[in-house]
């Protein structure tokens, strides 16, 4: 059958797989013996492997059958799990991903690496029999879990859409076949007219019943993976029948059961019949009527159980019907404050009853809308396993990481943007952090260094840390090392926490040789600088000797954020109000007292102050009261000179244009229910950027 | 490639099915079925040059074999059924998913 193949919806798939089976092993590494994580590493193959067939990649099923078939034996126990098995399953996962890749336009998949992968397997296989027995198995199917052969009925259902997945039920039924002898009864019942008919839709159910020695979940390894697409029921016919007490069924009951008649043209039917055994004497009234009954509680169980797994169904929704999702909710939220704003003018009591309603219901479906966004971050932590294992391998120390917090949620955009800066992090904590392991016994610490990866809600932010126990941050060096490098004159002046963010200036880098891991001083610059495009800040805490502590605060939104709205002239800027700890007036007085420095006093504390006036070069004469708010930046209070601050503002943040793409002082702009734009301030750059031209003044004079 | 075409006293039509019959061919393949089904007495079936056929033909070949056979109209099939439309036909489980007698012997594969 020639059915158009979205081979998307396989690679995704076998990507989430490929993902899955490494977790798995990483497991089984430390549970060699736990034989559900055996089997689900099989089942994860499994899948791999009849999915990839059906879709057309053949190089991954042939690939991937042949690491199942040995790790086939894992699952009979006639092969031990070792560390060598792992290293090469894992060496597989990663080949079939190359090939994956391949075949999304990425370079070719090394071959000879794949013969050594299958080698390596071969030769782990007990050698009974060798290669040919080895091939023998595993043209056969998933191992037996039932004795004897018996006959199954397989009801399988497709969703009407299976075809748009790419999914062609024939070869399911084909690899059924492979299983035994297999009758096939299509089902059209449900077929309509032509006139009505959908090309593109499946109409067609099926009954097939199947003489195998597999056990059921054999057969329903077969539907793996479209268990979301289908309805599938597996019944076990001959085992029942085989029941000493058990006779062979009446036509009326295989009908009931079988839901071709309902109990009720049953019971029509078996009145007659049971008004007779009762008259004659055979049965009572009673027992005719508890016979239905049971048949009936056990039919409306089984459709309970059907209806509950529909319930818990999970739909797989394309990220841009997401984000597109996101951006209509963010068109409303911008409506919804227009209408606020007309109903407030207008004074009209019935339309601002329906406004507020808006209000309301535009409340919830955004917070909805957001939610649905929201991943775990667990499954970007599982990544950092495999990480932390080959880099302990490559640069023989020994490494144990721990995570807590992996279902704290975060936006779908933040976390798939935080997978590099972790792993820079993590690689340096490893490389320059983790002494090896002479050096810690030497030092009475465990061998083991401790890498403990975490995430938590704090706020409106997610709080990231990456804490290990290593050698920790040299505050002296680090000082050294910028001074030597030209990016800190020597006479300056830093705290420790300050030299500690040293690390992530460009160009910056302590180590004495470059690595395949660290040392070339761009790695960390990155991270700085994705964190910061995520609107997330960095800290470090170091203790020298003992440990570093990175922690990443990182917004949980990106696509709708709190802010205040504060005005300028004519114009309007939005300050993330997470930042912002509080407003105060700067009067003529004060500007007297501060001697032409920008700065406030607030309660005694001499704040530093930009004003956003002078820095964008605005037109207009400054209020005579100004006001300053301010805001927590880099651990840092700063405060930022405005002539008006309106308040609160729910900000559906949009991308600048290209013409912006030099104006990195913001970060988004956003529409206000007017229809004017206001621009979102990136507080940290710009406090950067003043610094750099005040630095430069200074040394200039 | 779907071709019908109708003799000169408009009660017979032959149909020529050809290619593959597969689901990006599924919607012209509707729309032949259906104007067959308005026009002709006697309708003449040509699988003979399929080379390739899927559950969307199968599905819609099924339900106009049921509404011709309700229409009362004359069904004949000329040439051979291939083997992969033979072969489809078993594995699907449409093997004498009508109960009428099949006159053009496709569900059954049986030749006329």
């Amino acid at each position: 059958m020639a059915v158009e193949i979205d081979t998307s919806a396989f690679t995704e798939e076998a990507y989430e797989l490929l993902s899955e089976l490494e977790d798995s092993l990483l497991e089984l590494e430390e549970r060699p013996t736990d034989i559900e994580l055996i089997s689900r590493v099989f089942r994860a193959m499994h899948t791999i492997k009849g999915s990839g067939a059906m879709f057309g990649f053949d190089e991954v099923a042939k690939f991937t059958h042949e690491v199942e078939t040995v790790f086939d034996m894992a699952r009979s126990g006639t092969l031990p799990v070792t560390k060598a098995l792992i290293d090469l399953t894992l060496a597989a996962r990663d080949q079939i991903r190359s090939i994956l890749d391949a075949s999304r336009g990425g370079p070719p998949a090394d071959q000879d690496n794949a013969n050594r992968i299958i080698s390596g397997l071969r030769a782990l296989a007990p050698q009974k029999g060798g290669a040919a027995a080895t091939e023998t198995k595993a043209a056969a199917a998933p191992k037996a879990d039932a004795e004897g052969p018996h006959v199954y009925r397989v009801r399988f259902e497709p969703k009407p859409e299976i075809f748009s997945s790419g999914t062609n039920p024939l070869l399911l039924l084909n690899e059924l076949r492979d299983m035994g002898q297999c009758r096939v009864v299509a089902i059209t019942n449900t077929l309509p007219s032509l006139e009505e008919l959908d090309p593109e839709r499946c109409y067609t159910h099926w009954e097939i019943f199947l003489t195998t020695t597999q056990g059921e979940n054999a057969i329903r390894d077969v539907f793996i993976f479209v268990e979301d697409d289908c309805t599938l029921n597996v019944r076990l016919l001959t085992r029942e029948e085989e029941q000493e007490d058990a006779e062979p069924k009446k036509l009326g009951e295989i009908l009931l059961e079988r839901g071709d008649i309902n109990e009720e043209a049953l019971g029509k039917a078996l009145t007659p019949l049971g008004d007779r055994l009762v008259n004659a004497g055979v049965v009572s009234a009673d027992k005719v009527r508890a016979a239905l009954t049971e048949q009936r509680v056990v039919q409306e169980q089984k459709q309970q159980q059907t209806k509950a797994a529909e319930v818990d169904a999970v739909v797989r929704v394309p990220s841009t019907k997401l984000d597109k999702l996101v951006n209509l909710v963010g068109e409303l939220v911008t409506v919804q404050a227009r209408l606020n704003q007309i109903s407030g003018r207008l004074n009209n009591q019935h339309l601002q009853l329906v406004a507020e309603e808006i209000e309301r219901l535009t409340g919830e479906l955004r917070d909805n809308t957001m939610s649905i966004r929201m991943l775990a971050i667990g499954s970007t932590f599982n990544k950092f396993k495999r990480l932390v294992r080959d880099l302990s391998t490559e640069l023989g120390k020994q490494m144990e990481l721990t995570t807590a917090g992996a279902d704290t949620e975060l936006d779908k955009t933040v976390i798939d943007q935080l997978n590099d800066p972790l792993v820079h992090i993590i690689r340096n904590s490893i490389d320059h952090g983790i002494e090896k392991p002479e050096v810690r016994k030497a030092i009475g610490k465990p061998l083991v260094g401790q890498i403990h990866l975490s995430a938590v809600h704090s706020g409106t932010s997610v709080l990231i840390q990456v804490k290990d126990d290593g050698k920790g941050l040299d505050a002296q060096l680090l000082r050294r090392k910028a001074v030597e490098k030209g990016l800190l004159s020597p006479d300056a002046v830093l705290t420790d926490q300050e030299a500690f963010m040293l690390i992530f200036g460009a160009g910056f880098s302590t180590a004495e040789k470059i690595t395949n891991v660290s040392g070339r001083g761009v790695g960390m610059d990155v991270v700085r600088k994705s964190i910061e495009s995520l609107r997330g800040t960095i800290d470090v805490q170091s203790e020298l000797g003992k440990g570093t502590t990175i922690t990443l605060k990182l917004p949980l939104t990106l696509a709708i954020i709190e802010g205040l709205l504060v005005g300028v002239n004519h114009d309007y800027f939005v300050l993330p109000l997470a930042a912002v700890e509080e407003c105060v007036e700067l009067s003529p007085k004060d500007i007297a007292n501060s001697h032409g420095r920008r700065i406030v006093n607030v309660r005694g504390e001499i704040v530093p102050f930009i004003r956003i006036r002078e820095r964008f070069a605005m037109d207009g004469e400054r209020p005579i009261i100004e006001q300053i708010v301010i805001a927590n930046v880099d651990g840092r209070r700063v405060g930022f000179g405005v002539d008006t601050v309106v308040g609160q503002h729910q900000t559906v943040i949009k991308n600048l244009g290209g013409s912006f793409q030099y104006s990195d002082e913001f970060s988004g702009a956003t529409i206000l229910g007017d229809g004017t734009v206001a621009l979102l301030l990136d507080l940290a750059r710009m406090v950067r950027y003043v610094e750099m031209q005040e630095t430069k003044e200074t040394g200039g004079a | 490639m779907i071709d019908f075409s109708v003799d000169d006293t408009g009660s017979t039509g032959t149909l020529i099915l050809s290619g593959p019959l597969t689901i990006q061919h599924a919607l012209s393949l509707k729309e032949t079925l259906l104007k067959v089904g308005g026009d002709v007495k006697h309708l003449i079936l040509n699988l003979d040059q399929v080379s390739s056929l899927d559950l969307t033909a199968l599905q819609m070949l099924c339900a106009a074999h049921r509404e011709w056979v309700k229409k009362g109209k004359k069904l004949t099939r000329e040439g051979n059924v291939p083997d992969i439309v033979n072969r489809v036909v078993r594995e699907s489980g449409f093997t004498g998913c009508l109960e009428n007698d099949d006159v053009i012997g496709l569900w059954t594969g049986a030749s006329n």
